[in-house]
């Protein structure tokens, strides 16, 4: 694959062959952190849409950036990709500072915007060259950069059809092979499945998923099952500040109560809790869906999460209640998220 | 400034592609085709009387160049002030709205590049609108090559400086009025408004002082394209249409860089 990027200013653009481009960044960066975000804010006026994030993403590593509407992930894009300057704060992209050595660092960045932005009187591979042109491909590179994307981003059959006509799943993949021009080293991909249908979401993902350890990713999304399919490490993020951040599976096990019981259980609701209570080791119950007269699946969180199934079927099935289905489960990424969220919530709330 | 040759491309492609361009470039020629005809019967009038001997008080056959060419450049000079809202109201103000301009800025080429790609899409533009209006000088020396009242070469010459500066001006003054804000109407007015005041401007008598008057006079397209016209070639009017071009084109990249500052 081919790359057009350049650390060091020339008058005249190179294309690197991916490898030796990839090499001279890591020379470049100071401590192996392909982005680095110190103390970032971003305002507009008194409104402080990011207020003071940091974190580092490390080559070829994953970042999902998980967060309700408007807390903040569209504009700490934006200034990661160096659309719109910190209002406070640093960022370096490939070891180059976002404001300073802009040119530099944005020519290691592919970005998908999240409104897909796209010239709809153009054709698609017109399009695409115009968009190498800018990156600074030219002649063979050029048409090979393009062609690889066609085929990456599975475009070839529309590559002559009008932006403007394709439907919304066919453009937004448009804009995602605009940002894998040039073989990139760094992706910054502002909802890349918002509007796809459900197989091209999976590969779209599967593209992603395919880019651990050749590229670094950062992607928004609030689709949570997206972010523990594709993502090495998460930052929660909630009204511009950092909530969470590490890997899906230790923001999931660093709750106490990370695993919890179901039991599907018929008899009377308030019988059934106090029979629940009184075994050791359940923390709380809520009562969830009901299926039936007088059934309803019972949620059991746990206290220190030892595994008190039989005790629980023993005391049900012992004060004749009847037991339908009883199963451990792990916290899903949406209950932490729905977790932290509402935390953050109730404390600014009191 | 490198990276400006595919922005140029791309919109130089836009433009000839948009049925704008052609409907504006068919009215204006419509509009100076009419214009054009009405000076040619009259000069026709002028010619005749004069070779009658001056029945109604012509005794010298008129100047076609004065009366033909000069005036229909100088129409021309006018009407491109209609023109150029269209042309450039969309140029920046639409890829604002439309958000493409966030990706045309995360790419590694400056807002310098992207302007300047426009700006000489615009000028080309401008150089085959120059080139086409030639049409009326040939046809006054077709019409002429016999009885020798054919156009001076010079003054045609020098009357197309004129009409590609006043049109280089005016694009950069619309391209500037795009980059105010992100809707296209707004743009259009602004440029028209603009031009149209700027173009007028020395004929106003605001104030009794002649230090006014003299900047007024000073900033006013209508006196630089004067001299032109007339075939007096000077530096100082040249530099008038080129600066105020740099002029607006660097207002417009300051725009649009404190825009970014905001979103």
């Amino acid at each position: 694959m081919e790359s057009g990027l350049e650390i060091e200013s020339k008058p005249t653009p190179e294309v690197e062959r991916g490898a030796s481009a990839r090499s001279r960044i890591a020379a470049a960066l100071s401590d192996g952190s392909m982005i680095e975000v110190r103390n970032l804010i971003k305002s507009y006026g008194s409104n402080q849409v990011v207020d003071g994030i940091s974190f580092r993403v490390n080559e070829g590593e994953i970042l999902g950036f998980l967060g309700p509407n408007g807390a903040g992930k569209s504009t700490t894009m934006r200034v990661l990709a160096g659309f719109t300057p910190p209002t406070r704060g640093e960022v370096r992209v490939g070891g180059h500072d976002i404001c300073r050595a802009s040119v530099q660092a944005r020519r290691l960045i592919g970005y998908l915007p999240e409104n897909i932005p796209l010239y709809r009187n153009m054709s698609v591979r017109p399009y695409l060259e115009f968009m190498a042109e800018i990156k600074m491909l030219s002649g063979v590179k050029l048409r090979e950069s393009v062609d690889h994307v066609l085929v990456e981003t599975g475009l070839q059959e529309v590559s002559m059809r009008r932006i403007g006509n394709l439907s919304k799943g066919f453009r937004q993949r448009v804009c995602l092979a605009q940002a894998l021009l040039g073989d990139p080293p760094v992706l910054i991909l502002d909802e890349p499945t918002v509007g796809l249908d459900p197989r091209q979401i999976s590969e779209v993902r599967g593209l992603i998923r395919e880019m651990a350890g050749k590229r670094t990713v950062i992607l928004s999304t609030h689709i949570l099952s997206e972010v523990s399919m594709t993502c090495g490490k998460v930052i929660i993020i909630n009204r511009g500040r950092i909530e969470a951040q590490g890997s899906p599976e230790s923001l999931v096990t660093g709750f106490r109560d990370a695993r919890f019981i179901l039991a599907t259980v018929s008899g009377a609701a308030d019988s059934v809790i106090s029979s629940l209570r009184k075994v050791a080791g359940v923390a709380d119950i809520t009562r969830e869906c009901v299926s039936g007269p007088e059934t309803a699946e019972y949620r059991i969180s746990l206290k220190g999460g030892r595994d008190i199934r039989s005790q629980i079927a023993a005391t049900l099935v012992g004060e004749g209640f009847m037991l339908h289905e009883l199963q451990s489960q792990g916290m899903t990424l949406e209950d932490v998220f729905l977790r932290v969220i509402t935390r953050q919530q109730t404390e600014s709330d009191s | 400034m490198r990276g400006f040759w595919p922005i140029y491309k791309r919109e130089l492609g836009e433009l000839f592609h948009a049925p704008g361009t052609y409907i504006v470039f068919a009215l204006i020629y419509l509009i100076m085709g009419l214009i054009f005809n009405n000076m040619m019967i009259e000069f026709s009038d002028l010619s005749m009387d004069a070779v009658r001997g001056g029945m109604f008080g012509q005794t010298k056959p008129p100047n076609a160049t004065d009366e033909l060419v000069r005036a229909s450049f100088l129409v021309m000079n006018s009407l491109i002030m209609f023109m150029i809202p269209i042309l450039t109201m969309g140029m920046i103000s639409e890829e604002k709205s439309s958000g493409t301009f966030e990706l045309l800025a995360t790419c590694p080429i400056g807002e310098g590049a992207i302007l300047t790609g426009k700006y000489l899409a615009l000028l080309t533009l401008g150089l085959v609108f120059v080139i086409l209006t030639w049409i009326y000088p040939l046809l006054v020396w077709w019409v002429g090559r016999e009885n020798g009242s054919l156009p001076e070469w010079p003054i045609v010459f020098s009357c197309s400086i004129s009409m590609a500066l006043v049109f280089g001006a005016y694009a950069a003054f619309g391209l500037m009025a795009s980059s105010f804000t992100e809707n296209q109407i707004a743009a259009a007015v602004i440029t028209l408004v603009g031009i149209l005041i700027w173009n007028i401007l020395g004929a106003f008598r605001l104030f009794d002082n002649e230090i006014i008057r003299m900047v007024q006079q000073g900033i006013s397209v209508h006196a630089h394209s004067e001299n032109l016209v007339k075939g007096v070639l000077l530096l100082k009017d040249f530099m008038f249409f080129i600066l105020s071009a740099f002029f607006f084109l660097f207002i417009a990249e300051r725009t649009i860089e404190a825009r970014r500052m905001r979103i």
